[in-house]
């Protein structure tokens, strides 16, 4: 499977497109199901941050690739942000909710675009 | 016609005649008018929502009704109130249109995969992967992943479900309170909007974000599928997104 890019309006009637987007290449990457429902819901909650945080003004960018055993996924939004990520999110649900779902997650700034970047392991490692 | 319901009728009439200088008129008229709810409810059993959550949703129409009757039309209340209680239930859904179209080859599908990934995690020690699961079923991975999304779209969480009212002794078996206080602890910032849950909610949340427990793990230890844990932390997690800004 190579990268997959979906974009999406930033609104949050779209958030489930890509939570469901990443849930379908989760399922071809041969993860299992608790790590597709993971990648699931963690992209939901990574939209619904950014929803929070940067505001729908633009489109939501989702990249996924494979990467070693597992999956990868930087979840894009443009937007006016003074600060990614804000203080605040170290206290949020969102945060806890994500760090509870993925192997890894990190907040970046890329070019104009709050990020979120999460990995989820296939999970058939016994 | 019967004499019950002659005098029902007589009632009826006579409450509708004081509703505006009475206030109890009205809880009267909604009590002696809750059996027909009842019965129209019961005709949408087994399409994947709670009797409770259908009567519920048929007593708002029966307010409705109440509120829009206009006697000099010379209606019977209960002719006017059928249509608008079943509306109120068919509209209920059509906002959950998903839950009742799912064709009947990805219910079953559905159903045989809830029934095979217990024993393939058993049997492989770990949750099954999707290609895993279709070749074991003898179906496309197409297939798996369509079934699986179509079982996501089943029996919303009902929002207005008492906390408390499923689970109780799973909850006593498992000494549930104290993994609750747990969880209020670890997401102190939602502590309120956590007492609204179900039980059964707040024990999954607990499971999986507090215990650190896979979903698979979670099915086994309350006794239902994964494909329903799946759903309970989805719509869950919306929940607490969604009325935690309505509380911001």
């Amino acid at each position: 499977m190579k990268a997959v890019v979906l974009r999406v309006p930033s609104a949050p009637a779209f958030v489930h497109f890509l939570g469901a987007h990443a849930a379908g290449l989760g399922a071809r990457a041969g993860l299992t199901i608790d790590a597709i429902d993971d990648i699931r819901l963690a992209i939901d909650e990574a939209a619904a941050c950014l929803l929070d945080h940067v505001g729908n003004h633009s489109e939501f960018v989702l990249e996924i690739m494979p990467r070693g055993d597992g999956l990868e996924a930087h979840l894009l939004l443009d937007g006016r942000f003074e600060e990614w990520p804000p203080p605040e999110l170290e206290s949020e649900l969102a945060r806890k909710v994500l760090v509870a779902l993925s192997d890894e997650v990190s907040f970046e700034v890329r070019g104009d675009s709050a990020a979120i970047r999460i990995f989820k392991k296939s999970g058939t490692d016994l | 016609m019967s004499d019950s319901r002659t005098a029902d009728k007589a009632r009826t009439k006579q409450l509708l005649g004081r509703l505006k200088e009475d206030p109890t008129a009205r809880d009267e008229l909604v009590h002696l008018h809750m059996p027909l709810v009842e019965y129209l409810a019961r005709r949408f059993r087994g399409r994947g929502e709670p009797l409770d959550d259908l009567i519920q949703v048929g007593s708002v129409g029966l307010l409705k009704a109440i509120a829009g009757f206009d006697p000099s039309r010379g209606l019977e209340f209960s002719t006017y109130a059928t249509p608008t209680v079943l509306g109120e239930i068919k509209r209920y859904f059509r906002d959950h249109a998903w839950t009742i179209r799912i064709p009947r080859r990805l219910q079953e599908l559905g159903l045989s995969i809830s029934k095979t990934i217990p024993v393939m995690s058993q049997e492989l020690g770990r949750p099954p992967t999707v290609p895993e699961i279709a070749q074991s079923l003898n179906v496309s991975d197409e297939e798996v992943v369509e079934a699986m999304e179509a079982g996501r779209a089943y029996s919303p969480l009902s929002l207005d479900t008492p906390a408390g009212d499923d689970g109780e002794d799973q909850m006593a078996r498992m000494g549930a309170e104290d993994d609750s206080i747990k969880l209020f602890e670890a997401w102190s910032t939602v502590k309120s909007l956590l007492a609204k849950l179900p039980v059964r909610e707040r024990q999954v949340l607990q499971l999986r974000f507090v215990a650190g427990k896979t979903q698979t793990d979670i099915a086994r230890e309350l006794g239902i599928s994964q494909m329903h844990v799946s759903r309970l932390l989805g719509k869950t997690l919306t929940f607490l997104r969604e009325a935690g800004k309505d509380e911001d």
